[in-house]
């Protein structure tokens, strides 16, 4: 089942290209506003699972592109992002021409971490992102396969069994603005401006996914193809992140994890862009970038900037 | 006025060291669940203090010592932990502010345990801290207008396993363990601390005083942090801004230690600590 948020964050199950509304088979959830009703949702998904199959085979519902959608998990309660997270390839340059060797696999990973961002920096499709006013020396997308988890957990051990604690699955970039913080740290609060976590188009739930490391991840940014990656290539699978987390930490219903990417094909987000995200299985979702302050960076990713470097080099 | 939450999550007024129960003021505050029960209660002050100091006069309270005290905010949306907060910086050129969020599911109240967790760490040490709890939702705060977005004060110990994760990234996850946010005893409104600046704040570990500072030494003040930290993120009623630590005395916990904080015009944090692996640290 693929479920959104849609208009006034309410929820909706989406079927091909049309929305079907499911408030009234959530009509006794009672909370106190919109960011609490999806993890109500997740929490209570047994239950309430064939109302939300009944009203999506017998209502029509409006098509997709009548409403609005929302990010469908507005404010989990706790985002966590796995660090890195992917092999890196190496880049050389020799001879005038820029070399990439797959880093080496197993067994050589760098040691697994993640982070804390904002729970206030998500935004949903269709939204502008607006740049801060903050000096980052630049802002960069990283385009990530996102999960939603599903029941209260902690301690799992990282086998497939792990993977049953995931609610569902969901496009996310993680926008980070770079070189914020205390001189040469690279704070991590350059990601948890407003807006700096564009998550879509629906979450879907886990039985429709059966391998979230076999999911293929592309980003555009104004039509240019930037990032187009597997999540075969994570350094800690899915049952490894979830193991790592929840031996720090117990986790929620309504709790959110994105799982890293790789840096070579990230690039810059800029005033006027219009950036594009498809996550297999799930979906595409697009939103805009604005800049108060106008800033500019050539729209290439770090792979292109060293590879036009070299030949910069090699023209001189 | 101080505030208080006890045994299953229970708002409450402490007063002259009796806990009354503010379950009643709630009643018109909508649907709230456990943990967003006393941020609305913060959210609504001004209009429910009325109603809340005339619980004390209703004769109904508990003494304290009977109630088990939960944090007082038990589960914040966000703690925004100041990094490097610490007095070296100044007479220098400040460090730059930062923060790092710690996980909500870390706080723990009075009495409560810090469990170590059994990942191999340097070393488990404790940040005795002030934390700022805010009143009211604040976006792009000027810092000349920061302290009317403060609604009260409490007891904070950041604790974290160093040096694990990734080496020199500094991602700060390693703070966010279960347990690792003793928080309390209770919530001292701001009225009480009309300057919390030249506030004392120790922490004994088994009656050895190790910590031992004055929030005056801090470089960021608390005006400046709520400008940097609301530039980033809207802050809510209820949410927790700690404010750094002079590192100190800042020393290690180990299994069976009996840590006690103290916060002037706060009062007293107590704390135990478990390590299931029963490793040993030198304390000095």
């Amino acid at each position: 089942m693929r479920l959104v948020m849609f208009d006034d964050f309410r929820p909706g199950v989406l079927r091909d290209d049309h929305v079907v509304d499911v408030s009234p088979a959530v009509a006794d959830i009672q909370v106190s506003g919109n960011s609490r009703l999806m993890p109500a949702i997740i929490a209570d998904f047994d239950r309430l699972r064939p109302a939300f199959e009944r009203l999506a085979r017998e209502e029509e519902g409006v098509p997709v592109s009548a409403v609005r959608l929302r990010a469908p998990n507005p404010r989990p309660t706790k985002l966590l992002c796995g660090f890195g997270n992917y092999y890196e390839p190496r880049t050389t340059f020799a001879g005038g021409q820029v070399r990439e060797e797959a880093a080496p696999q197993q067994g050589q990973r760098d040691p697994q971490d993640m982070f804390l961002k904002s729970i206030e920096c998500v935004s949903g499709n269709g939204d502008t992102v607006v740049l801060p006013p903050h000096k980052a020396a630049i802002f960069e997308h990283e385009a990530e396969l996102g999960m939603v988890i599903g029941r209260r957990c902690k301690d799992l051990s990282a086998t497939p069994e792990a993977l049953d604690v995931v609610f569902g699955y969901t496009g996310f970039v993680d926008i980070s603005g770079r070189g914020l913080g205390p001189a040469g740290t690279n704070s991590r609060m350059g990601k948890s401006f407003t807006g700096f976590g564009p998550m879509g188009p629906c979450i879907t739930t886990a039985d429709e996914v059966p391998d979230p490391n076999d999911l293929d991840i592309k980003f555009w940014v104004n039509d240019a193809l930037r990032q187009e990656y597997n999540t075969d290539t994570m350094q800690y699978q899915v049952p490894e992140i979830l193991a790592f987390a929840t031996g720090y930490m117990t986790l929620l219903p309504g709790d959110f994890i994105c799982c890293g990417t790789y840096h070579m094909d990230l690039g810059p987000l800029q005033d006027g862009d219009h950036a594009v995200m498809e996550l297999e299985r799930v979906g595409r979702f697009g939103f805009s970038v604005s800049d108060p302050y106008k800033r500019s960076w050539p729209p290439e990713t770090r792979r292109q900037q060293a590879e036009r470097e070299v030949r910069e080099k090699g023209a001189g | 006025m101080k505030l208080v939450t006890y045994d299953e999550f229970v708002p409450g007024l402490l007063q002259d060291g009796r806990v009354y129960d503010m379950t009643g003021v709630t009643s018109g505050l909508g649907v709230l669940e456990w943990d967003e029960v006393m941020p609305a209660i913060i959210a609504n002050f001004d209009r429910l203090s009325d109603q809340i100091r005339a619980l004390a006069r209703s004769g109904e309270g508990r003494p304290v010592e009977q109630v088990r005290l939960r944090a007082p905010v038990p589960r914040p949306a966000k703690i925004a932990c100041s990094v490097a907060n610490s007095p070296e910086s100044r007479g220098q050129e400040p460090t730059a502010m930062d923060f790092y969020f710690k996980s909500p599911e870390a706080v723990i109240g009075m009495g409560d345990t810090v469990v170590l967790p059994k990942l191999t760490a340097f070393q488990f040490p404790h940040e005795a801290e002030l934390a700022v709890i805010i009143g009211k939702e604040g976006t792009n705060v000027p810092a000349n207008e920061a302290m009317s977005y403060v609604f009260g004060y409490t007891g904070f110990i950041d604790v974290s396993a160093r040096d694990v994760g990734r080496p020199r990234v500094g991602t700060f996850f390693g703070y966010s363990f279960d347990t690792f946010a003793p928080m309390g005893p209770w919530l001292v409104t701001a009225d009480e601390i009309p300057d919390p600046h030249n506030i004392q704040v120790t922490l004994s570990v088994n009656g050895k005083l190790r910590q031992d500072y004055n929030t005056g030494e801090i470089a960021h003040r608390i005006p400046a942090l709520i400008e940097y930290a609301s530039s980033i993120f809207t802050l809510y009623p209820g949410e927790v801004i700690t404010c750094g630590t002079n590192p100190k005395g800042v020393g290690p916990l180990q299994d069976g230690d009996q840590v006690v904080m103290e916060v002037q015009k706060i009062g007293s944090l107590t704390s135990a600590v478990r390590d299931p692996l029963k490793r040993e640290w030198p304390s000095e």
